[in-house]
């Protein structure tokens, strides 16, 4: 988040980066940015439930990945979230696998 | 609306292969452009620089990092070859600089130094990652490419290919370049040069929408590089796209040597362009408005042995499934 502007959800990585498409009433970026989150998260959830695992936003900053273990780990962005994913679940997590998305339900 | 001028300077990467032509590009260069626009930082994979010498006049700043390759030296040389040009531009000794460019060595893979470009907390906020350009060699390119995959590795990687050594080669000699330089990287723009006003422009920024992609003939000649071309003709689901996006990556990014895009969004007027070089996206580019939005979405990967239809399949599966999980 940025910390002057308050935009949630807007961060360095690609996949969060944005721009403001109105600078003086941002309002409806800040939404629009807040809503795009949480439907990743939404989206991750149902990927690693059936892994075992479970994705937290933390507070609209970070990822925190937990295990049924009681394991947990907070990283920076998509792309770290993977890899840990993979290293908590000890599963390869592979979109080409036509069963990637099988075990989430719709 | 306030508009909103990046201050950062252009920071290009110029690639290809030992002896395809770079430091022959760049003095061609920095004779046509005003002298004072220009640093160059020239990375010489041997222990004694020649090439500065043949640029050093032209100017204003040329720093050598000798005795190795950026690409695979993570010691930080490319970072304080950029910190001393940006320093002496900070102390006001630098009135005109436009761009940095850095010259590499022959052997990098220029993936690893986008990334340090763009993942330097220092570093982004005053360079911005502009352009890869490729040097390819008219002479030799096809046949070298064969047993030096580099190449192939730095054409996928590059925005935009001069093609050299024009003049020593036969006539139809030039189209069968394009044409192989086409099937490996369908998106990036082709230069031939060293003469004329081309080059001149080598460094001008490419449009994303410079043009489709060309359905060049299947690479059958390269077992090691094949691009594929992608068009989705709904809005793309940027949330479910990333998430899919950086999976892939994440999994097989080592065999991504290049991903461009050009992207019709949900929610916005105008495309986005996003591109990537193997794990490093940049960042995505909105397109300004009134750019014509095009009429569905294209993508292009350039993989090393990872089959484009399956790439396509997956994330048809996926996209798919997410709008399952919305409705």
């Amino acid at each position: 988040m940025c910390e002057v502007c308050a935009v949630f959800g807007v961060g360095s990585h690609w996949a969060e980066s944005a721009r403001l498409s109105n600078l003086r009433f941002p309002a409806r970026d800040i939404q629009r940015h807040r809503q795009e989150r949480r439907r990743r998260f939404d989206l991750l959830r149902a990927l690693v439930r059936p892994h075992g695992l479970d994705v937290r936003d933390w507070d609209g900053e970070a990822f925190c990945v937990e295990d049924a273990h009681g394991r947990s780990e907070v990283v920076p962005d998509l792309s770290h979230f993977w890899a840990c994913a993979e290293k908590f679940s000890g599963a390869g997590l592979d979109p080409l696998d036509p069963a990637f998305a099988d075990g989430a339900a719709p | 609306m306030r508009s909103f001028v990046d201050p950062r300077v252009d920071f290009h990467v110029l690639t290809g292969y030992l002896g395809s032509g770079k430091t022959t590009v760049l003095r061609h260069y920095l004779d046509r452009t005003p002298a004072d626009e220009t640093a160059v930082i020239i990375n010489e994979y041997g222990a004694v620089s020649l090439d500065h010498r043949f640029v050093m006049h032209a100017a204003p700043v040329v720093d050598v990092v000798a005795g190795g390759c950026l690409c695979c030296a993570p010691s930080g040389q490319l970072k304080d070859a950029v910190v001393r040009v940006l320093v002496q531009r900070v102390a006001k000794r630098l009135p005109g600089l436009r761009r940095i460019v850095l010259e590499t060595s022959g052997l990098a893979n220029p993936a690893s130094i986008v990334a340090t470009v763009l993942d330097d907390f220092v570093l982004k906020d005053y360079v911005r990652m502009a352009s890869c350009v490729a040097a390819v060699d008219a002479t030799d390119a096809i046949e070298c490419a064969r047993a030096q995959p580099d190449i192939l590795a730095q054409i996928a990687a590059a925005d935009r290919v001069v093609v050299t050594k024009l003049d020593l080669v036969a006539p139809g000699r030039a189209r069968e370049i394009r044409d192989f330089v086409a099937s490996v990287n369908p998106a990036c723009d082709i230069v031939e040069s060293p003469h004329g006003a081309a080059v001149a422009a080598v460094f001008d920024p490419v449009p994303p929408s410079r043009r489709g992609p060309v359905p060049g003939p299947a690479a059958s000649h390269l077992d090691r590089a094949a691009s594929h071309t992608l068009r989705i003709d709904e809005d793309i689901d940027w949330p479910a796209f990333s998430v899919w996006l950086t999976a892939l990556l994440n999994r097989h990014g080592s065999r991504i040597l290049r991903f461009k895009s050009l992207l019709r969004m949900a929610g916005d007027d105008t495309p986005t362009a996003i591109h990537g070089v193997r794990h490093r996206m940049y960042p995505p580019e909105h397109l300004p408005p009134g750019t014509p939005a095009p009429p569905g979405s294209e993508l292009v990967f350039i993989t090393d042995g990872l089959p484009g239809a399956e790439i396509e399949a997956s994330l048809q599966r996926f996209l798919r499934y997410a709008r399952a999980k919305a409705a």
